[in-house]
């Protein structure tokens, strides 16, 4: 393990000061008049600047067919005008597009499946993890057995949702994220130092799925609901990195306000 | 469960990483930012469809029934809710100033960036409060603070109450994302919240605290809150206001 002496550190703290203090005030100036309401900045703008996924990021999802005309339709445009139930009727009706546009009741239980499936991946990867045999260290079992209970208890409170807007509960895995990583990576697992780069790949998408859903979701309870589980996800992201993975934080860390953008592979949304 | 000094300190050059990496697309952000355009007004990203099942199911299967307490039936503005969580904030950059002191010099670097962190959270939160932003940390929370600073005694007690701290504003933020309406205020909470919650693991880690320990609240965070004497609770906004 690296060892870093009082110096290192201090030198290393005296840089980020120069560098905080180099932007602080010119951040400050820019936040105050991107929200100044008579800036003329778009949300998109606004959106981009503060790590908020924007409209027309929506796109990405390339599983959805979510025409562009109709999701900004549905969002409103910038201009000050308000967007009418009709409007957003007429442009889905006109495009054939599902409706499943951000802030809309379909996006929000789409979201709820698609975090749904990443939990029952999530439930079924530590399980894989427990039972491969490759597990040695004693805490690291442990806390694979709790995070998987973390894991179910999530699925079971996500599910409730499903069934409660009369879709049918998720249990099955989520086959697109399965596929493209989790499935490669157990193929690929000789050490347990490989089981928990696993789990903290699953834990990281997962905790930044949680913070982009939360700014796609239409209602605060939804929001606030889903960051009640996105930020144990973090937690779990975390520790795995600290305790269990023993690679540097600085290794692990990307910004000092989470991401916001969708992590997830476009297959890997359930409509 | 423990952890070592040079890992603690590896966590302090982690964070560095982090703010290294945000304030590195800063300028390309402003730039972007700067291009204008010529609409203007304040304006959510998110339309709502006026479908609301699914959200209430959810707070029916998984939010605590708290949620439905102090700030929707307060009626807080996000220009409110924005500043009282910059007071927060700030409130938070000061007990890391206080506390240092108490902090060996392995660890007053985690210290520092934590507080630094917490600057930048107020900073950010005074954009979204605009006129209503404050100019000093929640003296109400500073107050209700100080006995429990002036018993830190050693690191351990300093890193116990940061654990507390961390926790607190995490569920605070889990209860503000119960009343922000605008895209800014919830899209700043829910980019902060899980920062928050990774510092309360990495203090518990820290500490040596159990697992079960460090999830303070189980598999989920609370958004109920509170008089900020119990961390399983966030801090009420009510009971904290803003001067």
């Amino acid at each position: 393990m690296t060892e870093f002496n009082n110096d290192e550190v201090r030198r290393e703290l005296r840089s980020i000061d120069e560098v905080q203090r180099s932007v602080d005030r010119s951040w400050r100036s820019v936040l105050t008049q991107l929200f100044d309401p008579a800036s003329g900045f778009s949300t998109d703008e606004k959106a981009g600047i503060l790590g908020v996924p924007s409209r027309r990021q929506m796109l990405r999802f390339g599983g959805l067919t979510v025409a562009g005309a109709a999701l900004l339709a549905a969002c409103g445009d910038d201009g000050g005008s308000s967007s009418s139930a009709t409007t957003r009727a007429a442009s889905s009706a006109t495009t054939g597009a599902p409706a499943t546009t951000v802030g809309s009741a379909s996006m929000d239980l789409t979201l709820a499946k698609t975090a749904a499936s990443l939990e029952a991946l999530a439930v079924a990867t530590y399980d894989t993890a427990i039972k491969s045999g490759l597990v040695k260290t004693a805490a690291i079992g442990d806390a694979a057995k709790l995070f998987q209970a973390h894991h179910q208890a999530h699925l079971d409170a996500l599910n409730a949702v499903v069934a409660q807007s009369g879709a049918a509960k998720i249990t099955t895995p989520n086959d697109g994220v399965k596929k493209a990583i989790v499935d490669p990576a157990v193929a690929a697992a000789k050490t347990e130092a490989d089981i928990v780069n696993l789990a903290f790949t699953l834990e990281d998408a997962a905790a930044q799925t949680y913070v982009f859903a939360a700014t796609q979701l239409s209602k605060p309870a939804l929001r606030s609901t889903i960051m009640t589980i996105g930020g144990v996800e973090a937690r779990h992201r975390a520790l795995l990195a600290v305790i269990a993975q023993g690679k540097k934080p600085a290794d692990v860390f990307p910004s000092g306000f989470f991401k916001a953008d969708n992590p997830l592979p476009a297959a890997a949304l359930i409509s | 469960m423990e952890i070592t000094e040079a890992e603690l300190r590896a966590m302090a050059k982690s964070v560095d990483e982090r703010h290294r990496d945000a304030m590195r697309t800063f300028g390309d952000d402003a730039r972007e930012a700067h291009r204008g355009v010529a609409s203007a007004g304040r304006r959510r990203i998110l339309a709502g469809a006026g479908i609301g099942g699914v959200a209430l199911a959810v707070g029916a299967a998984v939010g605590p029934a708290s949620w439905l307490s102090s700030a929707s039936a307060q009626g807080i503005s996000d220009e409110d809710l924005a500043a009282f969580a910059q007071s927060v904030e700030l409130a938070a950059v000061a007990v890391y100033g206080m506390a240092a002191a108490a902090l060996s010099a392995a660890t007053k670097p985690v210290g520092v960036l934590f507080q630094m962190h917490h600057q930048q959270h107020a900073d950010a939160f005074a954009a979204v409060a605009k006129t209503k932003a404050v100019k000093g940390p929640n003296q109400k929370l500073v107050t209700a603070l100080t006995p429990a600073l002036q018993a830190v005694k050693d690191e351990k007690s300093a890193l116990e109450l940061a654990f507390i701290l961390e926790n607190q504003a995490a569920e605070t933020y889990a209860f503000g994302l119960t009343v922000a309406a605008g895209a800014a205020a919830y899209g700043g909470m829910a980019t902060i919240l899980p920062i928050e919650s990774e510092h309360a693991a990495v203090l518990g880690a820290a500490l040596g605290k159990s697992l079960a320990d460090i999830f303070v609240n189980g598999a989920f965070e609370s958004t109920a809150v509170g008089d900020g004497k119990d961390v399983k609770k966030g801090l009420d906004p009510a009971v904290f206001p803003v001067s």
